[in-house]
This record gives C-alpha cells, sequence and structure tokens, in this order.
C-alpha cells in the first residue's frame, strides 16, 4: 500500500520518508562495494526459466516468484522494482531494506564458496540457515529505523515460501528472537549492514531512531 | 578415470551437503563454543548463530557470547547469544 501511495503522482511524494535519488545512490553505493549488478528480473531469460521450473515442480507460482521475490546468484541481483522507483509491495524503504539482505547473501557466497550455492539449492535445513542470516539484516534496518526489531516468528514464517519445513522455520524464528537480543543491545552482526549503516549514518541520519 | 569421477562428484555433493557427523542435539539448543554462539538446526547439528568477536569489530564494542533469558515482544527467548561484555559475566555454556 504504501509503495502505491509513494508512487502516486504529485501526491506521491507526501508519503516518502526517503527519496527516490537516495535509494537509487544507497543501491549505487552497495553495488560498488560488493561488486554487484542489478538486472530486472521480468526482463531477464534465466529468471523466466527459473520461474517456470519453480512452477512446473509446484514449489512457486511463476507470477508470485517474479513479482514478490528479489533473487541473488553470485553477484547477480535480479529484482522485481526499478531501483527509487515505488510500486506496491516495493515501498522505497523496502527497497533500501532488501538491498542490504540480497547483499548479505553475497556475503555468503564470497565466504562459503561453491558450497553455499550447492547447499542453499539441495538442503533445506542449509537454505533456512543462509536465509536467517540474510533476514537478520532487515531486523538490523528496522531497528536503526524505528528503534524496535519486528517479529522473529513472522519473520521466520517466510520461509514456508523457500519450501523449508515447519522444523527449520522453528530453528530460524528461535536464531532471529536470540539475534535480535543482539541486536537490541547494541550489536550489528551482519556484514552487509555493518557497511549499509556506514552509508546510511552518513547521508540519511534523519531517518535513524532515536536511541538506536 | 570413472572412479575419479564418481569420488569428485561425491566431494562435491559432501561439500553442498555440508557432510559432517551429526551432533545428535536437540532442535534450537544453543551453546558458546569459545567466543561463538551456536544453535542446533533441523538436521541435528550445531551451526554458528553469531561470531562475537566479528560482533564485536562491526559494532566498536566488546562482545562476548553468553546465555540470555528475556522476555521480550517474541514471548520469553532464552538461549545464547552475543551480548555486550559488560552483560557477560560467566553464563555461557550449552543448555
Amino acid at each position: 500500500m504504501k509503495g502505491y501511495l509513494q508512487s502516486l503522482p504529485v501526491v506521491g511524494a507526501v508519503f516518502q520518508d526517503i527519496k527516490p535519488e537516495e535509494v537509487w545512490a544507497f543501491w549505487r553505493f552497495m553495488q560498488d562495494h560488493f561488486r554487484t549488478s542489478v538486472i530486472n528480473k521480468s526482463s531477464a531469460l534465466e529468471m523466466q526459466l527459473v520461474a517456470q521450473a519453480l512452477d512446473a515442480l509446484g514449489i512457486q507460482s511463476r507470477e508470485r516468484f517474479l513479482k514478490n521475490f528479489t533473487t541473488t546468484i553470485g553477484r547477480r541481483i535480479y529484482t522485481p522494482f526499478e531501483v527509487g522507483s515505488p510500486k506496491g509491495g516495493w515501498d522505497l524503504w523496502h527497497q533500501v531494506v532488501v538491498c542490504v539482505h540480497e547483499h548479505q547473501h553475497v556475503v555468503q557466497h564470497d565466504r562459503e564458496g561453491l558450497s553455499y550455492e550447492v547447499s542453499y539449492l539441495a538442503d533445506r535445513a542449509a537454505r533456512a540457515r543462509w536465509e536467517a542470516e540474510a533476514y537478520r539484516s532487515n531486523l538490523e534496518m528496522a531497528y536503526w529505523r524505528t528503534g524496535t526489531t519486528p517479529s522473529a516468528q513472522q519473520t521466520a514464517s517466510v520461509l514456508k515460501d523457500y519450501g523449508c519445513r515447519p522444523e527449520d522455520v522453528e530453528v530460524t524464528a528461535k536464531s532471529l528472537a536470540l539475534s535480535a537480543v543482539s541486536v537490541r543491545k547494541g550489536a550489528v552482526i551482519n556484514e552487509a549492514t555493518r557497511v549499509a549503516l556506514g552509508w546510511l549514518d552518513e547521508h540519511v541520519p534523519r531517518l535513524r531512531a532515536e536511541g538506536a | 578415470m570413472m572412479r575419479a569421477l564418481i569420488f569428485s562428484a561425491l566431494a562435491v555433493c559432501c561439500l553442498g551437503a555440508h557432510c559432517r557427523p551429526i551432533d545428535g542435539c536437540a532442535l534450537g539448543a544453543t551453546r558458546c563454543n569459545g567466543n561463538v554462539a551456536q544453535i542446533c538446526d533441523a538436521d541435528g547439528s550445531y551451526h554458528e548463530l553469531a561470531d562475537c568477536d566479528l560482533v564485536s569489530e562491526h559494532s566498536g564494542a566488546p562482545f562476548v557470547c553468553a546465555f540470555v533469558d528475556e522476555e521480550t515482544e517474541d514471548g520469553r527467548v532464552t538461549g545464547h547469544t552475543c551480548v555486550p561484555e559488560s552483560e557477560g559475566g560467566d553464563s555461557a555454556g550449552a543448555r
């Protein structure tokens, strides 16, 4: 809803807490730092093929995969939105958060090499661990922006969309809840968040919650 | 040649699936392994939750692995994680 309101001509600016050009500059900074590229998901042939395969396997509908999920493979980040252009489901701050989330996957790719990619695809428990780490960036960002952390249970429940089992979701919820305790005590755990917060503190300090 | 290929394929699969001995831990159990907080996953093995030395570097303040038991918006949260050194005490260890 917020993304839709932000996209309205003339009045949209009223709903924009962060400006489109700031979002664009942030993505540019993260891409330069981590040497990544951003590709529009709907125009990427490889994403059309993945969407088709996921649909055929009954894991996720083609439409949902292409519209609702950002996907990172190696150093290529496929987004279902144009960076800096708000739209329904992808408001401007959400675009900032997803940028950090996806770059934490790049950190995992750099740290673990091929075993990251293979285990992500082949092992549901491993996939849950990789996503728990990346979603930790979401809660770190939420704490910086609002001074609170979102529900770990609710955040972990999105793993059902990743083909994870209920027990994977359960351990992810606990992992996120423990991480949230650390974050509320001032911890910055993820590398991508550390880099992101450096830029945000310097360029948009007005968005930082008091006391965060 | 064929045998080498089979061994290579097995090695890659093993690497990919993080082939390692199962710890036989209970789902969601946590512990401190040195200054690293670990959590037991659905497959019965401990994995890193957070390396508190790295957290210290990222946060600009010393963090240590310790047991926490807190009432939060998520309900009661118990387990091992990184906390500021001043709060760490000597509460590390598996539970």
